[in-house]
């Protein structure tokens, strides 16, 4: 039996409502004007992504409970379109994954052998998120201390207990965040990348898990992941990226599941992620992030905010004015290329 | 035997760990990481960092606490700390004021949203 990986923490967000949508181009409906009338109604998305599959756009938004009624309510009246709301749903994010797809993978091959549906899943720059019914958070949180062991929080309720006491004082911090012109850290940005969509049912989990350790064995680091819903039930688009110089040695790990799966794939990608004081606790970021790609002209193929953070995949064409774009409507200390 | 400086970051937001960690390796930096006041502390046992880089409001112990009991003690008394606080004097009704940062013996305090170069200026003028 092999030791745990060890890693440094991990959150729990609970009482929120997860909607998924699924856009297609033919609807005339892109993630801007739904992005944008939720930060209207000064609704903050914890946890957001979107991602294009060729033919529609989906998306999960994530909302505390608080907000389910008025997000519905936005929806229906503002685009009479469909989408599903799961009330009572967590997110339990593990850190740092240093890009490392090892320990994505573990995650991946824990929740399967544990029967644990995760109803979505995406990466930042330091974080695995995975979105899951409360029903089974206890589960799924004994579960991460199989394959991984915690220098913070030795168990569960080591971390629920650290937590009390602090929030009201958040709320006044994120109150006073608000700006115009929001800050950022820095802007780290990887090119050369090639973006790779799997159209598969949830059901193979577990293989998904192997290819991302096969993915390690070949040396890979993995810095874009998430999934996204596809209408078709059961069956999501698992979204990342791998370095094109290595097509090669992934190749043979996706061809490995491919007989079960659809795989279509973008060559020449780049991949930004950037992160901002409590991005994950205020409305409007990522509305303001798509409103600014919009106006360069930058289509993006995909997007994830989970934690403090936003990371995004456009064609590598674009990444010049995608980097204009926020650098002119975020406030950006730094951008720094990575290999 | 390494001569790179060893600094460690303590921010309960992973994702500015990260982003701070990748900022300090680029410089040549070896860097350390824990995500609370206590797991600070044990990692501070473990290996002595030449440099703390503190954030203030995390959960367990915060890094008023933690400075404050490295500047007490006289084996941890000259490890230089950086603050970081996101609360700087928009919140004043907390105790994380600057002042109260200050009253803690801190090396360097730095209001967030931190300027990554900025602190690695303030990084090099205390090593």
């Amino acid at each position: 039996m092999t030791a745990p990986e060890r890693l440094g923490g991990f959150k729990i967000l609970k009482e929120l409502t997860r909607i998924s949508m699924v856009l297609p181009e033919t609807s005339g409906l892109s993630p801007l004007p739904v992005c944008r009338a939720v930060s209207e109604n000064k609704i903050n998305l914890p946890y957001f992504t979107s991602v294009f599959d060729g033919q529609a756009w989906g998306l999960n938004l994530i909302v505390e409970a608080r907000d389910e009624a008025g997000i519905c309510r936005v929806l229906e009246e503002r685009f009479g379109h469909p989408f599903v709301s799961t009330p009572k749903s967590a997110v339990l994010s593990i850190f740092p994954h240093k890009k490392n797809p090892e320990i994505t993978g573990k995650l991946c091959e824990v929740f399967d052998r544990e029967g644990l549906e995760p109803d979505a899943m995406a990466t930042s720059p330091s974080t695995i998120s995975v979105v899951i019914r409360e029903g089974i958070l206890a589960k799924a949180s004994e579960a991460l201390f199989e394959p991984f062991s915690f220098s913070a929080y030795r168990t569960p309720t080591d971390w629920k207990l650290a937590q009390k006491g602090k929030e009201q004082l958040y709320k006044e911090v994120v109150a006073s965040y608000q700006e115009q012109r929001p800050k950022v850290y820095g802007l780290e940005y990887y090119e050369g990348q090639d973006f790779i969509e799997i159209r598969a049912n949830r059901k193979i989990l577990g293989s998904v898990g192997a290819s991302f350790r096969g993915f390690a064995r070949s040396g890979l680091s993995l810095v874009f992941f998430t999934t996204s819903p596809t209408g078709a039930d059961g069956k999501d688009v698992l979204a990342f990226c791998l370095p094109m110089s290595q097509s090669r040695a992934y190749g043979r790990v996706v061809q490995a599941i491919a007989p079960a799966v659809e795989i279509t794939g973008v060559s020449s990608v780049t991949v930004f992620s950037m992160n901002g004081p409590h991005f994950g606790d205020r409305h409007g970021i990522a509305s303001e992030l798509l409103s600014a790609l919009q106006d360069h002209g930058v289509r993006h193929l995909a997007l994830s905010c989970t934690i403090a953070s936003i990371s995004g995949v456009v064609p590598s064409r674009q990444m010049k004015s995608a980097l204009e774009a926020i650098e002119e409507r975020f406030d950006v200390p730094s951008m720094t290329r990575r290999e | 035997m390494s001569d790179k400086k060893y600094i460690l970051v303590v921010d309960d937001d992973p994702d500015l760990v990260e982003t701070v960690a990748m900022m300090l390796e680029s410089k040549g930096c070896e860097v350390g990481m824990a995500y609370d006041g206590i797991e600070g502390e044990e990692s501070i046992k473990q290996r002595r960092p030449d440099l703390v880089i503190l954030d203030i409001m995390m959960p367990r112990k915060d890094g008023y606490v933690l400075c404050s009991e490295l500047k007490a003690k006289p084996e941890t008394r000259d490890i230089p700390v950086i603050l970081l606080t996101a609360v700087g004097e928009a919140v004043p009704s907390t105790r994380y004021s600057h002042a109260d940062g200050m009253a803690t013996e801190a090396d360097e305090y730095i209001p967030k949203p931190i300027d990554t170069e900025s602190l690695w200026k303030a990084v090099t003028n205390l090593l």
